[in-house]
């Protein structure tokens, strides 16, 4: 008889774990990360015009990387193409040396929105959005320019600088 | 406790700014220098002088100055006025200044004459002018402009002997930088 009743107490004990299981349940939270990234580089570090009184352009080639939507910010040195002179200022009316210049960071990936900027607007540096995540994608920087009067003659220069950024979207949806 | 760390884990990370990656362009430009005066060879007829060399202001056709940098304009005359053509020295001019005809002294052999270029300056004239001395005037600005040029002669007090009288002006354009 004791034996009977130490062995309904195995058996009870046996029952019982599956109840007990249910109310310890644990929850494991799996969480990853993919660094946010974005990278440009340049077909050339330096573009060369030959300016005249007229409109012109050129076109500089780049390509980007980033696992984000992009933001290029851009910033100019001057605001647009300085006259390089040792005289200070150059009075000869009629003419100008300074000639602004619009810049326009455009990616080659389905449904990207070219980025473009007047050269005065980026002294203090000026950003926007392409709008889509490029991935490995060719691009390009297109600079226009026209002349509202003639140029005096000489040699002009500018400092762009071209800095691409995610838009802060994060990989860690639902945390 | 385990949820509230993986959720300031998030927070950080949104807090962490996107790498970037910037790059630099050196976005240089030349415009050739340019400095010219087209419209201006050519030869001006005064026409019949009066006695005395009056004559109408005789303009040529359009002279364009396009310098597109400050430049200076050197000025050369041949003669330094108008002077009669002539084979004997006797009839010239006793000098640039003194136009009286050596061998006729109740006459003139000679003619000043003034003239006014778009760009490179008004009032100039040959009495500023010394035969085959180059005149350079002050820097001028860059300049872009057309226009005629007007000669116009300077009459004596004396008559001018009969003849044609001649001179040639030479102007030079020279760019100054920048």
């Amino acid at each position: 008889m004791r034996y009977v009743a130490g062995l309904a107490g195995v058996v009870l004990c046996v029952l019982a774990t599956p109840a007990f299981a249910a109310d310890a349940t644990a929850t494991l939270n799996i969480t990853g990360k993919i660094s946010p990234h974005c990278s440009i580089s340049l077909d050339r570090n330096s573009i060369d015009a030959t300016l005249t009184d007229g409109p012109g352009q050129d076109r500089l080639g780049l390509s980007v990387d980033c696992n984000q939507r992009l933001t290029v910010s851009m910033s100019s040195l001057h605001g647009g193409l300085k006259l390089r002179t040792s005289k200070g200022h150059i009075d000869s009316p009629g003419f100008i040396s300074f000639l602004p210049y619009t810049a326009t960071f455009e990616v080659a990936a389905a449904g990207a929105k070219p980025v473009s900027f007047h050269s005065k607007r980026m002294v203090g540096g000026a950003s926007g959005s392409i709008g889509v995540t490029p991935f490995h994608a060719k691009g390009s920087l297109d600079l226009s320019w026209k002349p509202e009067a003639p140029l005096i003659g000489g040699s002009y220069s500018d400092v762009i600088e071209i800095r691409v950024s995610g838009e802060g979207e994060t990989g860690f949806p639902g945390c | 406790m385990k949820r509230l760390m993986i959720a300031a884990l998030a927070a950080s990370t949104i807090a962490v700014a996107s790498p970037a990656l910037a790059q630099t362009v050196n976005f240089d430009g030349t415009r050739a220098v340019e400095c010219s005066i087209t419209g201006y060879n050519g030869t001006v007829h005064f026409g019949t002088l009066d006695r005395n060399g009056a004559s109408s202001p005789q303009s040529t056709g359009n002279v364009t100055v396009f310098c597109n940098q400050p430049y200076k304009a050197t000025i050369e005359s041949t003669n330094g006025y108008l002077k009669l053509q002539t084979n004997n020295s006797a009839n010239n001019s006793n000098s640039e200044t003194d136009f009286t005809s050596h061998a006729n002294p109740m006459f003139t052999a000679g003619l000043n004459y003034g003239l006014d270029i778009p760009g490179i300056g008004h009032g100039l004239g040959s009495q500023f002018l010394t035969a085959s001395t180059p005149v350079t005037t002050p820097t001028i600005p860059a300049t872009n402009i057309s226009g005629s040029t007007t000669y116009s002669t300077v009459a004596n007090s004396k008559p001018l002997l009969g003849g044609t009288y001649s001179d040639t002006v030479t102007i030079t354009l020279a760019t100054q930088g920048v």
